[in-house]
């Protein structure tokens, strides 16, 4: 079966993967975010010193690098890792669904390794070639789109939760990737993105107070970073109601609303540092902006994820269902060569518990009184034991009797005190030894 | 001044898409929610636990254009003796005392305008939850697909069904 090779959930297991998957997510998209806006604002001063060269605009395409530290070893902690990750918890998420999604990450982590690399050879070549060559500027071209389209694949990914309407409808991802709220999903953490390289350059521009800049390039990185961080902050409010107006209705709850107003509350603070730090300059306000930015970031993740809950968790409980049986049916493998012991004391205490909810011996509750059933499984236990664990429709004036998990012992147990109590009833013969399958068994009373 | 004035502005700006947001909010809550049905039944547990098939309430699935829900009796055929004691099963038990069917709320609901066959659907081979979402998982029911016509269009493509005006809109 499927089901034994995956690692079967619990409801807390489900939980844990989303914590994980919001922590992962947010060690992921800033960083790959601030790389994306660091490469793209590179690249846009390599553009802007082509038509008028300037010696400041090269310097800070070249600096902008140097904002998000850069290695082989982090990409892969950083970037590579937190994906691979991710496919599998959403792999696991969108069980029993139609779509391929380890197919779809497969091509995500292909896309984001070639974006990261040449991103890193960018990084490299512009440490020692000439600003303005072509070759360098093309490199740095391809690895900005390699990243950018994995970003916004990732971001889709994240939105299909939110559209189980189309689960069914397609087998590949990218089709239902294409929709107003995947778009607007991306938009918001694009907008994030630059706001995060913005907050970024003042962040590290403290540091950059200790060395040899002179006042003027100072001054141009400020409000460049600045500007760009209170732009990006301004818009995120647009994005962000736009995005909420795409989103079914089942993601809300008050929770998220509330969530949402806090978000934007936080960001009003940060765009009054911002607006401080541009009229005035100051480093600590700087920091701070950046920190709270960054608890928005995790505040917007949360939300995210508690829509998802809401849309999914019809999805997350036959998942948990569905593991349950597989944990039944593993358990009975488990145990199918050990030995079983009948206890009538068992049987009774199984039947009390469970049995009696529908069944009674000598009147009809929900189903059938017993004692006018038993008679023919008394030369035929098997078939009794059978129907038990997987009942079948036997008379129609009685509604379908579903399924029992019981354990192996638990099932022995209770035929064996059914027809036990028949016996007596009746005064037919001794009390039963019912022998087990092909194992030692032992009848207690 | 210059910047009490922008630093308000800023203020002004943020406070309006709040308001907006709890606006949306409002709408949500009033037009939007879920329904609360009188009677707190759960699709998990009849379905998952107890083992029933859509069939065994909603009879007229794959005989007439509306599934059906069922009478109070189906119900009371287990739950005169089953958790008599749990105040769900409480307010049944009255409306089956009081000789009244439970006035469940409709949740999935088509236009007017638009003819719509179960039994075709159901005959056709199409499970429940390709329509209705994964039942067998709610412990409340709701609607989980936008049910446009876009949607089934989509659907009668890829199945090869027909796409004439004349199918739906008779």
């Amino acid at each position: 079966m499927a089901e034994q090779q995956l690692i079967l959930p619990s409801p807390e297991h489900l939980e844990l993967l989303s914590v994980l998957s919001v922590l992962l997510l947010f060690i992921y998209l800033p960083y790959i975010g601030m790389l994306i806006g660091s490469m793209s604002f590179s690249l846009f001063f390599r553009m802007k010193d082509y038509f008028e060269p300037s010696d400041r605009t090269q310097r800070l395409g070249k600096d902008i690098l140097t904002l998000v530290p850069s290695s082989i070893w982090l990409y892969i902690m950083l970037g590579v890792i937190p994906l691979c990750t991710l496919m599998i918890i959403y792999s696991e998420w969108f069980y029993r669904t139609y779509l391929n999604v380890s197919g779809y990450f497969t091509f995500i982590i292909s896309t984001a390794i070639i974006g990261l690399i040449f991103t890193y050879i960018y990084q490299n070549l512009m440490k020692r070639q000439n600003f303005s060559s072509l070759f360098t500027f093309l490199i740095g071209l391809i690895g900005f789109l390699f990243l950018g389209l994995e970003y916004y694949m990732l971001i889709s990914a994240m939105a299909i939760f939110l559209v189980p309407e189309q689960w069914t409808l397609f087998r590949v991802p990218v089709a239902v990737s294409y929709s107003w709220n995947s778009f607007a999903h991306f938009l918001v953490y694009m907008t994030v993105a630059y706001a995060l390289t913005g907050l970024g350059i003042l962040f590290f521009w403290f540091q950059w107070e200790k060395q040899p800049f002179d006042e003027e390039y100072k001054r141009f990185v400020r409000y460049f970073g600045g500007g760009v961080a209170f732009a990006s902050i301004l818009g995120l409010p647009l994005v962000i109601f736009w995005y909420l107006t795409t989103l079914p209705s089942l993601a809300f709850s008050p929770t998220v609303f509330l969530l949402y107003i806090v978000i934007l509350l936080i960001l009003l603070f940060v765009s009054i540092s911002l607006y401080r730090i541009l009229s005035k300059p100051s480093s600590e306000v700087g920091s701070k902006a950046f920190v709270m930015f960054l608890l928005t970031l995790i505040i917007l993740l949360t939300a995210n994820e508690l829509a998802k809950g809401n849309v999914n968790w019809a999805h997350q409980n036959v998942i948990i269902d569905l593991a349950e049986k597989a944990k039944a049916d593993l358990e009975d493998k488990r145990t199918a060569g050990e030995k079983v012991t009948i206890d009538l004391a068992l049987g009774e205490q199984v039947y009390k518990n469970r049995c009696s909810t529908c069944h009674a011996f000598d009147h009809k509750v929900v189903g059938p009184p017993h004692n006018s059933v038993i008679s023919k499984y008394l030369n035929d236990q098997e078939t009794l034991k059978r129907f038990i664990k997987n009942p079948w429709k036997v008379d129609p004036s009685y509604p379908q009797m579903p399924p029992q998990s019981v354990n192996r012992n638990e099932l022995e147990s209770v035929v064996a005190y059914m027809i036990d109590h028949y016996k007596k009833e009746y005064n037919i013969g001794e009390t039963p030894t019912v022998a087990a399958t092909d194992t030692d068994s032992t009848a207690k009373k | 001044m210059k910047s009490r004035m922008i630093q308000l502005l800023l203020v002004g700006y943020f406070v309006s898409i709040v308001v907006l947001v709890i606006g949306f909010w409002v709408y949500w809550g009033t037009f939007q929610k879920a329904p609360v049905q009188p009677i707190g039944f759960s699709h998990r547990i009849h379905t998952t636990r107890v083992g029933l098939q859509c069939n065994y309430c909603h009879k007229y699935a794959d005989k007439g254009l509306s599934p059906g829900v069922p009478a109070v009796s189906v119900c009371m055929g287990c739950h005169d003796s089953v958790k008599v004691n749990s105040p769900e099963i409480i307010k049944l038990t009255q409306y089956w005392s009081g000789k009244k069917s439970v006035p469940w709320i409709q949740v999935n609901r088509l236009p007017d305008h638009v003819y719509f066959s179960h039994k075709r659907h159901v005959k056709h081979g199409f499970d429940c939850e390709i329509c209705h979402g994964e039942v067998r998982g709610m412990d409340q029911i709701r609607q989980v697909r936008s049910l446009e016509m876009g949607w089934c269009v989509t659907c009668h493509r890829a199945n090869k069904g027909p796409t004439d005006c004349w199918t739906c809109h008779k």
